[in-house]
């Protein structure tokens, strides 16, 4: 496989220009035209991405309601069951699984092969894991979450990725953001994980985020067959500037773990709080890669993102905050002479 | 005769999850329109106690976040296995309160006259191990900070209330006899003198092997989820005390069936021998829609209905 230092990449979602979010919502707008208007911002994020000098993109999930959402509406057995706080005023529609899941057929095929269409950069697809789906979703028809979640990897996510990489996909991001949630069920992760990639051939990134300790993941997560982590650290690191352990506090445990255990797999280092409205200065990204170059002593292992995807900033907050990561990248590439 | 009453945070309707994303200008109106609804409801139905559904409360710590001097609102932080998020506290100096945080967060002026209120707050071990502690040298320093912060809250709004539930998912975690002993020293402090019936109600985990612990801590009532801790786990014991029995569950829209719930109830009966015995859901309803919250709440009064035709 093909080493690419300090790549940078987003990690999915990116806000909706409000035009989209109206048009998408006025019932006397046809299904074709609301089709035509998120292939526009499609590409107008996939520009963007590019414009500013991001290695790796997609197309800001523009066609994707959300995550979690999106999947649960083209799974057979599963359907939604109403709206569920995620913090504060923020919900979003959690599903209910009635009966057994069956594949209904791809559902990021079209939106991959217009990206592909249209990339100059490599692509990276995000789709969303089979331990996630389980777990946020709740569990009416099997006896346990265990046989909901290797169902899901083997039944859908599986023939999903088969047709994803069939259409040419050659890196995907499976996204688990509740892989940690349960320190206990790291196997399920990984089998889950694992079953969903088994027979076939691409790069496999796992995106994780607001774990309690990464480090948790181990020993389990060694087994795991993925390529890269993309992981999420600035929201529990300092702003101060530097490279010591003090300042780069957010970062130092998994990294520390990472290399006791000789991990040769890639980081995808969540340099962008995607909470907070302030932006990341470049030097700041800067230290945070260098730090983890330092940690890990291959710059090769390391590629640079937000924590994740950046739907819940605005537009301009999000890519200024991605114009300093890229900054940030090529500062500690000048550093480190790459 | 079986007892009910809800707990924790109740989840908005959709039409005040539209409003409280809007920051519609009418929202303080709809909380108070939606919380009296809600009121009725338990009062209609008989609920044994009538609790605040806390609507407005963005998460169980919020009001104690934003009010109590020496904390700072942090980042959002999982809360425990869900995919919900709070604002962690983080104690920066000596913590202190002015007393009035319950009083001005409870909605004492919508119940309706001489009622039986409830209310419920966290334990001061689950608000220490949600909380980010950078300024007190040890555990047992930040949950007596914290129990004398709890003590003073409830003594400025004890008159209203007929019961106090302590929630404490984080307590029902602990398995050190240690720790459970300072907590439990922290808990006489705030229930000397108080003069309230109380509960402590153990969400979230299997209490079976510590259960004879939580026997020693002075409430009233002691409550078991028993969707985590099973039934078959525990020897026949004298629990001589009330039991709350969490066997709504309050994470999964699946609904249960009265008689099932009915016929378990009866084998805690016999187990623990309860003073009294009641029926509560497991955690906070706001885990599941509000469509199917309501749904779980007829199907508690009809256990409820049910007990007292087989004189459980």
């Amino acid at each position: 496989m093909r080493k690419f230092p300090l790549a940078t990449q987003e990690i999915g979602s990116i806000r909706k220009p409000r035009w989209l979010v109206k048009l998408l919502q006025d019932k006397n707008v046809s299904d074709e035209i609301k089709e035509e208007a998120r292939s526009d911002v499609a590409l107008l994020n996939l520009k963007l991405f590019e414009d500013i000098g991001l290695d790796v993109v997609y197309d800001g999930e523009a066609r994707r309601v959300e995550m979690y959402e999106y999947s649960i509406r083209r799974i057979q057995g599963l359907e939604l069951a109403g709206k569920i706080r995620s913090w504060d005023n923020k919900y979003y529609n959690k599903g209910r699984c009635i009966k057994k899941v069956q594949y209904k057929g791809p559902y990021h095929v079209d939106e991959f092969l217009f990206v592909k269409e249209n990339a100059n950069k490599m692509i990276k697809l995000p789709i969303t894991g089979a331990y996630t789906l389980a777990d946020w979703s709740y569990n009416e028809s099997y006896k346990s979450k265990e046989d909901f979640t290797i169902d899901l990897a083997r039944k859908v996510i599986r023939p999903l990725i088969r047709d994803l990489v069939k259409t040419g996909a050659e890196f995907i991001q499976i996204d688990e953001p509740a892989a940690t949630t349960h320190p206990d069920e790291m196997e399920l992760v990984v089998k889950s994980f694992n079953e969903s990639i088994k027979g076939i051939n691409a790069k496999f990134g796992i995106h994780i985020c607001y774990s309690e300790d990464y480090s948790n993941m181990y020993p389990e997560v060694l087994e795991m067959k993925n390529h890269q982590y993309e992981l999420e650290f600035a929201n529990r690191d300092s702003w101060n500037k530097g490279v010591n352990h003090s300042n780069r506090n957010g970062f130092e445990s998994f990294l520390k773990t990472f290399r006791e255990y000789g991990e040769k797999k890639e980081i995808g280092l969540g340099v962008l709080d995607v909470h907070v409205d302030d932006v990341e200065p470049p030097e700041l990204v800067r230290d945070r890669i260098l730090y983890a170059v330092k940690m890990t002593d291959n710059p090769n292992l390391i590629h640079v993102n937000p924590d994740c995807g950046l739907r819940t900033r605005t537009r301009e907050i999000s890519f200024s905050k991605l114009r300093n990561m890229v900054t940030g990248t090529e500062m500690a590439k000048k550093k480190l002479g790459l | 005769m079986i007892n009910y009453w809800i707990a924790g945070i109740y989840p908005r309707n959709e039409r005040l999850i539209e409003s409280t994303r809007l920051y519609e200008k009418t929202l303080k109106e709809q909380f108070k329109k939606e919380k009296t609804r809600l009121l009725t409801i338990q009062s209609k139905n008989k609920f044994d106690y009538v609790t605040d559904p806390l609507i407005d409360w963005d998460d169980n710590m919020r009001p104690f976040t934003d009010n109590l001097i020496g904390i700072e609102r942090g980042p959002l932080t999982r809360y425990y296995e869900n995919n919900t998020f709070y604002r962690q506290p983080i104690i920066t100096k000596r913590i202190s309160t002015s007393g009035k945080i319950l009083k001005n967060n409870i909605c004492f002026n919508l119940f309706s006259k001489r009622p039986m209120i409830k209310l419920d707050i966290l334990d001061p071990f689950t608000f220490y191990d949600l909380s980010s502690n950078e300024f007190y040298k040890s555990e047992n320093d930040v949950i007596n900070a914290y129990a004398e912060i709890i003590k003073k809250e409830l003594n400025s709004v004890k008159k209203n209330v007929k019961l106090i539930q302590f929630n404490a998912p984080s307590l029902a975690r602990v398995k050190e006899k240690e720790r459970l002993d300072i907590v439990k020293k922290a808990m006489d402090k705030i229930t000397k003198q108080l003069g309230i019936k109380t509960c402590l109600n153990l969400w979230g985990s299997d209490i079976s092997d510590t259960l004879e612990e939580f026997q020693e801590f002075p409430v009233d009532i002691i409550g078991i989820d028993f969707t985590m801790s099973k039934i078959d786990k525990f020897d026949r014991t004298n629990i001589k005390r009330g039991l709350a029995c969490g066997l709504i569950d309050a994470k999964n829209t699946k609904m249960e069936k009265t008689s099932e719930v009915i016929q378990e109830l009866k084998s805690i009966k016999e187990i623990f021998n309860p003073q009294s015995l009641a029926v509560i859901p497991n955690w906070d309803f706001e885990f599941i829609p509000e469509s199917f919250a309501s749904k779980k709440l007829n199907i508690m009064k009809q256990i409820k209905e049910k007990s007292k035709v087989i004189k459980l």
